[in-house]
Parts: structure tokens; sequence; C-alpha cells
């Protein structure tokens, strides 16, 4: 009789035990700060990074700014305050490109200064302004620790800042020929077609002005899924350098 | 006396350790559990109300100085200037575009809120360059009492040169500095103390689109608000107002919180009000003064009113709110006043400031020019 008391006692503590167990799982689990690793199956860090670039490549400027962590919004939209603006605006989201680095596909990038052939060139991703030192060295700044991540990024842009010398000397040559032409230059409206004018000749060889920069994306995982936390760096970027 | 309670035999032992072994595992489950849980409890508490960056206000700035940079041989058109919204001090003023004189004439085509007749003699300060003109003046005005008032009429070129800064760079409890030490940090053309944010715990901070406290106000209810165009916006906030909720869609830039309102619409604060309110500060006595308000689009007068030394009484609160109207104000705010009141000018302090000397505070409203420094 002791015995069957005893044993059932124990069985009663096993449940018990095993109850109280269940109830902290249930716990646990319902707590939004929970790691989400070890609930659900988190998703890989360089989506949202492709979704963010595909956003702004395309000018869905509101989806950019949802997938922001440290910020509301980037405060970016296509209207500008002047014609020269919309044409500068308009080349710049033209030269938008993004390579996401990762093993798997560095092996197909190459920097211009190691391109031998132009054969070499067409069968690569090609960067002016990057070493396979930069590739490599933000290759290693990748990481993914719980709810932290780095993603490394190429971006390629028009590094408007770049091209004020150029303009400004198209802009005094196209001014002569108006001159020459007896054509007022001093006035705004005219001013400005002359700027105009310049940054279309500008527009035809535009690439030269393109500038690819290797962006370590820091990320935080929020609600579900991964944000960017914005940088200076990458800001500048996105509007062309221009200040 | 039965062995069998004090010596089990050995399956029994052995059935006993199983299941104590099962209950110690699911208790170390626990444990394990218990302690994950307590450790992810620990919640970092985020700001939801994040800043925005303004890309295209930048690109628009940038796309115009291109266009002035590349177009200067053949027509001037103005460059623009701009600082960023956040808590960076501005460029270092040009010393050069300091001007002390006593020319009244002067700054009578320069200002229409100098009033000749009332002024007490003293130097006139003047800073212009292409971003900011500043003028700085004192005043002897008898209304009740004949008291000095130091003026400074600003106008600045960009919102982004009225700024905010709070001793040691950031929202802190533990922090003062003395007012003139952080205008030399910020290099502030002209600085005026703000409302002392770290004096208490309660009211409202907001600096650089961020909430940073929304505590109980009953004492401190009207808030202003300066937005990102630069303009000054004065709210009634009791217990229960959304304080995110209007910074968000305001674009505030950043608050000053003490009060009371002293020009709103029209409306000019009465001796009745501030004899009946109930905020921070002796609103209805006399006391050392200070106040902001604005003259139009990017265009302030700050005041300053000498007190609490010999021969100097401050003013009341309706008085001052009766000056500031005067003087063209459309909306004005009383900001914290007595030994807090502190209006500093290159660096140095312009005005009577109480007790014969600074007291060290929290926070700072100022104008910067926004030429870069070479």
């Amino acid at each position: 009789m002791r015995k069957t008391t005893n044993s059932s006692g124990s069985a009663i503590k096993i449940l018990l035990a095993l109850l109280l167990l269940v109830v902290t799982i249930i716990l646990c689990s319902s707590r939004s700060s929970l790691t989400p690793a070890t609930c659900v199956r988190m998703p890989a860090p360089e989506e949202t990074v492709s979704e963010f670039f595909d956003a702004l490549t395309d000018g869905r400027y509101e989806d950019c700014d949802a997938l922001l962590s440290n910020y509301t919004s980037l405060g970016l939209t296509s209207s500008t305050d002047t014609v020269i603006g919309s044409q500068l605006f308009e080349m710049l989201g033209d030269s938008y490109h993004y390579d996401i680095l990762d093993s798997s596909n560095v092996s197909h990038i190459t920097p211009a200064a190691e391109v031998v052939s132009s054969a070499d060139a067409s069968a690569v991703i090609v960067y002016s302004s990057v070493t396979i030192d930069d590739i490599n060295k933000a290759l290693e700044s990748t990481s993914v620790t719980g709810k932290d991540a780095s993603v490394a990024v190429a971006f390629t842009y028009l590094d408007i800042s770049s091209m004020s010398d150029d303009l400004h000397t198209l802009v005094t040559d196209i001014a002569y020929n108006y001159a020459y032409e007896s054509i007022d230059i001093n006035n705004e409206e005219t001013a400005n077609q002359v700027v105009l004018e310049s940054l279309q000749q500008l527009n035809e060889s535009i690439e030269d002005y393109y500038r690819t920069d290797i962006f370590i994306i820091n990320m935080k995982y929020d609600n579900g899924e991964w944000k960017i936390i914005l940088d200076e760096a990458l800001y500048k970027a996105i509007i062309g350098n221009i200040a | 006396m039965h062995n069998s309670r004090t010596v089990p035999n050995s399956s029994s032992g052995r059935s006993s350790l199983v299941q104590k072994l099962i209950i110690a595992g699911i208790l170390l489950i626990e444990l394990i559990f218990a302690v994950f849980a307590f450790s992810s409890s620990q919640v970092i508490v985020e700001n939801t109300n994040l800043p925005s960056k303004n890309a295209s206000v930048d690109f628009n700035t940038g796309a115009i100085n291109i266009s002035s940079e590349a177009m200067s041989e053949i027509y001037a058109m103005p460059k623009v200037y701009t600082l960023p919204f956040n808590s960076d001090p501005g460029p270092v003023a040009d010393a050069n575009n300091y001007l002390t004189t006593k020319d009244t004439e002067l700054l009578s085509q320069k200002v229409t809120t100098f009033n000749k007749d009332a002024w007490d003699g003293s130097d006139i300060i003047m800073y212009e360059d292409e971003t900011i003109k500043a003028y700085l003046w004192k005043e002897r005005i008898d209304i009740e009492t004949k008291e000095t008032y130091n003026f400074a009429d600003i106008t600045i070129a960009h919102p982004s040169q009225i700024r905010r800064y709070y001793a040691g760079g950031e929202y802190q409890m533990n922090t003062r500095y003395y007012p003139q030490t952080m205008a030399q940090t910020t290099n502030a053309v002209v600085a005026i103390t703000g409302d002392f944010y770290n004096y208490r715990t309660y009211g409202v901070v907001v600096n650089n689109g961020v909430v940073y406290r929304d505590e109980p106000r009953t004492k401190m209810p009207y808030v202003l608000f300066i937005d990102y165009s630069g303009d000054l916006n004065i709210e009634y906030c009791h217990d229960n107002y959304d304080v995110e909720g209007y910074v968000a869609e305001n674009d505030i830039n950043f608050s000053v919180c003490f009060g009371p309102t002293l020009v709103k619409d029209g409306h000019i604060l009465t001796p009745k009000e501030a004899y009946n309110y109930e905020g921070e500060g002796w609103i209805y006595g006399w006391a050392p003064r200070a106040a902001i308000g604005q003259l139009g689009e990017l265009h302030y007068l700050i005041c300053t009113v000498d007190g609490k030394n010999p021969g100097y009484h401050g003013t009341r609160s309706y008085i001052l709110a009766q000056v500031m109207n005067d003087k063209g104000c459309y909306i004005a705010y009383n900001l914290d006043g007595g030994h807090t009141a502190t209006l500093v000018v290159g660096g140095e302090v312009f005005n009577r400031v109480a007790f014969g000397g600074q007291r060290a505070s929290s926070d700072l409203l100022y104008f910067a020019t926004a030429i870069p420094n070479e």
C-alpha cells in the first residue's frame, strides 16, 4: 500500500512538472521578445536588402521607407523643384544598380582594373572604383548573429558631385556659343537652358561619372522581418553625393 | 518500525531514482526556459517615433547649388546653404561679420522692431552674412514700470539654422553647462536659454523629431513645437494628448516646454490668465523673463528682460506678451526666465543675468550661420 502511494505520488509529481514545463514553454513562446529563430524560420537578410534596392531602383520610395529600421522615411519623392533637378534626378535613378556580395557570386565580380580584355568585361560584373581587396574585406564583414546582420552590397550610382567641373566647363563653352549668336544669357531662363543642354551632352557619356561603392548594410530583426539601419554613407550615395 | 519505509528494496530504489532524475530533468529544462525567458525579457525600449531623412530636400538643394556653380560665370544664381537637422554644432561664424555700433539710423534701416526712442544708449550688435542676419539692442520700456528689454531680431535663410542644443550633446538628466559655454560650443551667432528640461522630470521633450519625454504635463500644458519649416507652433498638450502623433503628422523638429503662450492667433496673454496660470514658474509676478516669437517666415524675435539685480525688476508675463505683440510677433512663447534667462551673441552674454552670474542649465535654442567653414 505504501509502495502504491509512493509511485502514484511520483507520477503526480512528474505530471505536475510536465504541466509546469508546458506552461513555461507557452509563456516563453507568447513573449514577443523571444528570439524568433527558436520559433519561426528567420528570413535571409539579403532578401530585405534586395527588396530595398529593387524598390529604390523602381522609384517605389514608400516601399523603401517600410524597410528602414532607424528612420520613418527617406524623405524621397519623385518631385523636384527645378527642371535641372528633374533632369539630374532622372539621370540618378537610371544609374542605380546593385549586387549583393556573397561567396556564391563574388567569383563573377571583377574590378575594372583587373579586366584584361573586353571579352573578360562582358563575362563578369565590373566595378570601376572597387578592388578585389575591397570585396574580400566586405565579405569578411558579413554576418548574421541573432537579431543583427550585416550584408555587403556593391551599389552603383551617379556621383553627381564628380560632374561638377565638367558641367561648369561645358556650360561656359555653350554660353560662349550663345553669346556668339547674340543670345542674351544673363537671365535665369536662358542660364537654365544652357545648364540643361550641358547635362544632356554629359548624359551621352554618363557612365564616366558612375561610381560603385561597397556598403556594409547593418540590419536588425524586428517583428519578424529584417530592417535596414540606414547610415550616412549609403544615404549620400542614394542622393548621388550631391551637396 | 517497518524497515520497508527506511530501507527500500533495490528495484523500487532504482525506480525512485529514475523518477527523481525525470523530475530533475524537467525542472532543469524549465530552469533553462525561465532563464531564457528572463534574458529575452530585457526588452530594449525603442522609440517608435523615428526621425525622417530629407532626401528630396537635400537633393533639390544640391541640384540648385550644382546649377549655381555651373553657371557662375554667366548668371549669378544664389546658392542655398543648409545644415543637417541634427545636434551637431553650426559652422564657426566669421568674426569679421560682427559689428558693434551705436548707429541707430543703421539699425532702423535693418529692422522694423527697433524703437529708437526707447533705446537705452548701449551698444547695438549686428551680424550679417548670406545666411543669417542678427541685430541685438536694448530698450527701456515703460509699462507699469520702466525695465530693460534685450532684443534680438534674427532672419535666417534655411530652417536648419534654428537649432536646439542639449548640454553634453544629447538628452540626459544630469548634465548642465553655463549658457555661454553651450553657445560657444555650438558656434551660435545668437543663443537663448530654453526650458531647462532636466530641472524637472515631467513635460514634453522632442528633439530631431524624436520624442524623448512625454510625461504627465498638468503643470506645463503649453508646448512650443518648431517644425522642419522653422515655424513656431504652440499646442495645448493635455494629459491624453498624442504628442508622438502630433510630432509625426506636423514634421516637428524640436520642442520647448515651459510656457505659457504669450501671443497666438491674435490673442495676447491677459493679466487674469497670467494670475490664474498654474504652470511652471512665477508667471504673474515680476521676474527676469525670456521669450521667443515669430515675425515672419524664418524671421524671429527673441527677448530677455533684466531682473533680480539692483534697479532691475524684470517684468510680468502679460506685459512681455504685450511687448512681443507690439513688436509684430504673431506668435510668441514664454521661455524659462528667472536666473536661467540668458541671451548670448557671438559667444558673449548680452543681457544682465539675474543675481550677477549665469546659472548652469541643460539646453539652448540657437541660430547658426550655414556658411560652411573652409
